[in-house]
């Protein structure tokens, strides 16, 4: 199909023998997927708020282009651009997450997104990949210099952005940053010790925004007692499961997208378990796996500790956005509104998985030229003893 | 160390897919009970399931009443109508399909919106027709309606939904949230009786040119009532097209002065309290005055009458002398402790409070003793006429085969002496040669009863010619089980009744007829004649 010879030394050649060409073709096959599932779910919820059957569809497919474009693009980068960039995409994100406390239109109790040039974004995408960026090169700074206190800034910055998304409030996307950043510091080798305390301090945090954030405590309150309020999401998200069986009712068949509002964008795993049946669905979820599992192996050869944590955060944040989502519809986990990487509707969703995917593929490329950090064995952190005096007693 | 680190979090990330797959897999595979599918228990408790039905009612016997069918509705998409031309045919057809204007569904049509409601309720036939005039500008939406296929026959009772099936009248009313959760309700009605005593009733009403009538039929143990009819009635199936005098319940809103059955009550009263005797006589051949108050007989006798005479010959001179000396504080306690003062109580929003005088004089006490000067519902006259013959238990009225509230055991107004001698007293009225009801005499089964005739009030005074003319039955009168109360409302004089026009001319055939023809329904064998 392609015709590149291997002594092409184009950028496109280079870059097409040294691309992780697995990755790539599940990611594309995982589009595929997303466009099918769209056009099963979204006419329905389409016409139910009066508006053209294929409007989810054609806004899907256009986002999905411009998503493929960035990603492809993303991975063409040489690691100093990827740095550059995310460095930029987080203070431009970071800025809008203030202007939405600011000025945002609230939608169901949140306010969440921000109207831009006729189209409404949701920065808390996009600060995601960008902090897992920011965030691993300040830290793999750090095992280089040890003058460099990254791992402090690092904090610093996840701090801040965590308080802004719990200001939304967003407990979903808070939650994705917060194992982003625990993920890096524990790759960065922090003592297990540390671990735990971290552990410790996420199920605290838990705890009280249960019980001071009234929204995550009605969510959590019917997690736990079903027949304690409205579940009726649920209700018609398990059914569908039931209903759709081994071998599902067939693309378009299904009913639960007539009950869900959500059913092309939080509900859309449902859709598919419904109309695909368990067969399919379980394969998408071994799809799903595999990205991940390819993406962290890909990770652990790498001799580059920015590539190391880099990608690390950004699947560990693709594995949990899955697993909320799959976690809601199977009523595992809490209800919380969280999209399926590039499956479920949604503008910003898919700009910011393809930011994402194309970070990954850029810091996956066996040709990279390594960046600042590739002289030392990076396999060890040394430095991480003498930041932290007090576990090396 | 990374490395290590790296595989420790994909473990936990793949424990995570794992867990998910296996979820999913007894889900779909039916392996877990889920707590929510429609095979579990929580549906039943659940309101938010979004189409559950309203709850069916039916009679004693399991007959339905009322019932929600699936009958979808009919919309329109007007954007997608091509053209004016267009536009006109479709309402042109589906004014032939349907019974509705052309002109109707054109004004629909022209609206603005992708969704336009056009008729609700269609039937499968209805459904086809329209799906083969083939217009893709129409659709179906599914929904729900309130279905009664009795139709008129228990309409007062049933009551009626509006048209987002909620219950606007009736039982639909009283237990909607019962009919919402959904479990169907059973009443105490058997369409079968409902069904005699209404046709009876209509007939004497047709005869006798009446403007209205009722009939309630009732245990007198346990007071389910297993009939309770009043005319005019109206289709449930339409409220929109009942005239307000139909949806009117004469037996439950409607206030009557109940005339001469109200001498069961006084003279029990008297009996029970001792004031008379069963063998005292009274001198009726006299008007009874008092104060500026004259009280005159229908018929009057000349010749003492016994106390069972004053009874059977309905002599309102004797039972007046009887309320004299009875007195005012005593009858009124016994009124009150039969339920006559008080609200009526019945599974039904519809109950009326008696009109009763706004002070209650002595004069009061005498009219009210052969039931004037007060008006009561039919179920107040039947309830309190149950616990004269059912040797002095009050019951209360009730509609539902297993009630959602107690009732009160046992309410003893009267000794079962006292009950015994009036059963005597009933019994003569039909069985006498003399007595007032002998038009309900029915063959083979032992009855009593009493006749009713007042005088309707226009502008303040009685009127002579305006008659409220009702006969109460019990029978078997030995060992009373059932009771019925039929009124009828104006009834004129016939050329075959002489020009009469009263309970025992109107209202106790009716009662004769409706028993002989229920009795073997309830399981009563007639009593061999010789």
């Amino acid at each position: 199909m392609f015709s590149i010879d291997r002594t092409d030394k184009s950028i496109l050649g280079q870059w097409w023998w040294s691309v992780d060409r697995w990755l790539l073709f599940s990611l594309f096959t995982l589009m595929l997927a997303g466009i099918i599932l769209v056009m099963a779910a979204s006419p329905a919820v389409a016409e139910r708020i009066h508006l053209p059957p294929f409007h989810f569809v054609v806004k899907h497919l256009i986002f999905l282009m411009m998503s493929v474009f960035i990603m492809l693009s993303l991975s063409l980068l040489k690691l100093r651009n990827i740095w550059r960039i995310g460095l930029v995409l987080l203070i431009g994100s970071m800025i809008m997450l203030i202007t939405t406390l600011v000025f945002g239109a609230d939608i169901k109790g949140s306010s969440r997104w921000i109207h831009l040039f006729g189209f409404s974004l949701q920065p808390s995408e996009f600060v995601k990949p960008a902090l897992a960026v920011v965030g691993a090169w300040l830290i793999a700074k750090q095992c280089n210099e040890n003058k460099f206190n990254g791992l402090l800034i690092s904090t610093i910055i996840y701090l801040m952005v965590l308080c802004l998304l719990i200001k939304q409030p967003d407990f979903g996307m808070s939650f994705v940053t917060f194992s982003i950043w625990a993920t890096q510091i524990f790759l960065a080798g922090i003592p297990f010790a540390l671990v735990c305390l971290i552990i410790m301090i996420g199920i605290v945090a838990v705890v009280i925004a249960y019980m001071t954030l009234p929204h995550v405590h009605n969510r959590i309150e019917r997690f736990l007692n079903p027949s304690s309020g409205d579940n009726y999401q649920i209700e018609k998200s398990l059914d569908s499961f039931n209903h759709g069986g081994l071998f599902g009712t067939g693309p378009g068949e299904g009913q639960v997208k007539m009950y869900l509002p959500d059913a092309h964008a939080d509900f859309i795993f449902a859709v598919a378990g419904e109309e695909f049946g368990l067969i399919l669905t379980l394969l998408l979820i071994a799809l799903f796996g595999f990205i991940i599992v390819r993406s962290m192996l890909r990770a652990i050869n790498n001799k580059d500790m920015f590539c190391i944590l880099a990608v690390a955060g950004i699947s560990v944040q693709f594995a949990l956005q899955t697993l909320i989502h799959m976690g809601s519809s199977l009523q595992i986990l809490p209800a919380k509104g969280m999209t399926l990487p590039f499956i479920s509707y949604g503008g910003s969703s898919l700009l910011s998985m393809g930011i994402s995917m194309g970070i990954v593929l850029a810091m996956t490329r066996k040709d990279q030229d390594k960046y600042v950090f590739s002289n030392k064995d990076t396999r060890s952190l040394p430095t991480v003893r003498a930041v932290y005096p007090f576990f090396n007693k | 160390m990374a490395r290590t680190r790296i595989i420790i979090i994909l473990g936990f990330l793949m424990l995570g897919f794992a867990i998910m797959s296996w979820r999913l897999t007894s889900l779909s595979l039916l392996l877990t009970e889920n707590n929510y599918t429609s095979h579990g228990k929580k549906e039943n408790n659940s309101s938010s399931f979004a189409y559950a039905p309203r709850a069916d009612i039916t009679d004693r016997n399991g007959i339905v009443l009322a019932t929600t069918l699936k009958m979808p509705m009919l919309y329109a998409d007007p954007t997608i109508i091509p053209s004016m031309e267009v536009l006109n045919n479709i309402a042109l057809d589906i004014s032939q399909v349907l019974p509705v204007d052309k002109e109707t569904i054109a004004k629909k049509l022209h609206r603005s919106g992708r969704f336009i409601p056009l008729f609700k309720g269609l039937t499968p036939k209805q459904q086809k027709d329209i799906n083969e005039l083939g217009y893709p500008s129409l659709g179906f939406r599914e929904s729900f309606r309130r279905v009664y296929p009795e139709q008129n026959l228990v309409s007062h009772i049933l009551g009626y939904t509006d048209s987002d099936g909620l219950g606007i009248a009736g039982i639909e009313k009283q237990y909607e949230e019962t009919l919402t959760k959904p479990s169907s309700i059973a009443l105490t009605i058997d369409v079968r009786l409902q069904h005699i005593l209404k046709r009876e009733l209509k007939k004497s009403i047709n005869n006798f040119e009446a403007i209205g009538g009722s009939g309630v039929i009732m245990n007198v143990k346990n007071g389910e009532i297993l009939a309770m009819v009043s005319l005019p009635d109206f289709d449930p199936n339409l409220p929109s097209k009942a005239k307000k005098i139909e949806l009117f319940n004469r037996n439950t809103t409607g206030v009557f002065e109940m005339g001469s059955t109200f001498k069961l009550f006084s003279i029990a009263a008297a009996l029970e309290y001792g004031t008379v005797k069963e063998s005292d006589k009274f001198n009726v051949s006299e008007p009874f005055k008092f104060g500026s108050h004259t009280i005159k007989d229908f018929h009057r006798e000349k010749k003492p009458l016994k106390l069972s005479e004053v009874f059977s010959h309905s002599s309102n001179i004797g039972t007046a002398q009887i309320a004299e000396k009875l007195g005012t504080e005593k009858l009124r306690k016994f009124y009150k402790n039969l339920g006559l003062l008080n609200r009526l109580e019945l599974d039904l929003p519809e109950r009326a409070y008696p009109l009763l005088p706004r002070k209650w004089r002595d004069i009061n006490t005498i009219t009210a003793s052969y039931g004037h000067g007060m008006a009561v519902t039919s179920v107040h006259l039947v309830r309190a006429a149950s616990a004269i013959v059912n040797n002095g238990i009050l019951p209360t009225p009730r509609l539902l085969m297993t009630p959602k509230k107690k009732y009160n055991p046992e309410i003893r107004i009267i000794s079962a002496k006292t009950s015994k001698i009036m059963r005597g007293f009933l019994a003569k009225v039909i069985n006498d040669e003399k007595g007032t009801g002998k038009k309900a005499f029915v063959a083979g089964y032992d009855m009593g009863g009493k006749t009713g005739t007042a005088e309707k009030i226009t502008s303040k005074k009685y009127d002579e010619k305006l008659l409220y003319s009702s006969f109460l039955g019990v029978f078997p009168i030995s060992e009373p089980e059932y009771i019925i109360l039929v009124s009828i409302d104006e009834p004129k004089g016939q050329k075959d009744s002489y020009g009469f026009a009263t309970g025992g001319w109107t209202a106790a055939p009716v009662i004769g007829k409706v028993v002989s023809e229920i009795a073997p329904l309830l399981g009563m064998i007639p009593q061999q004649q010789e």
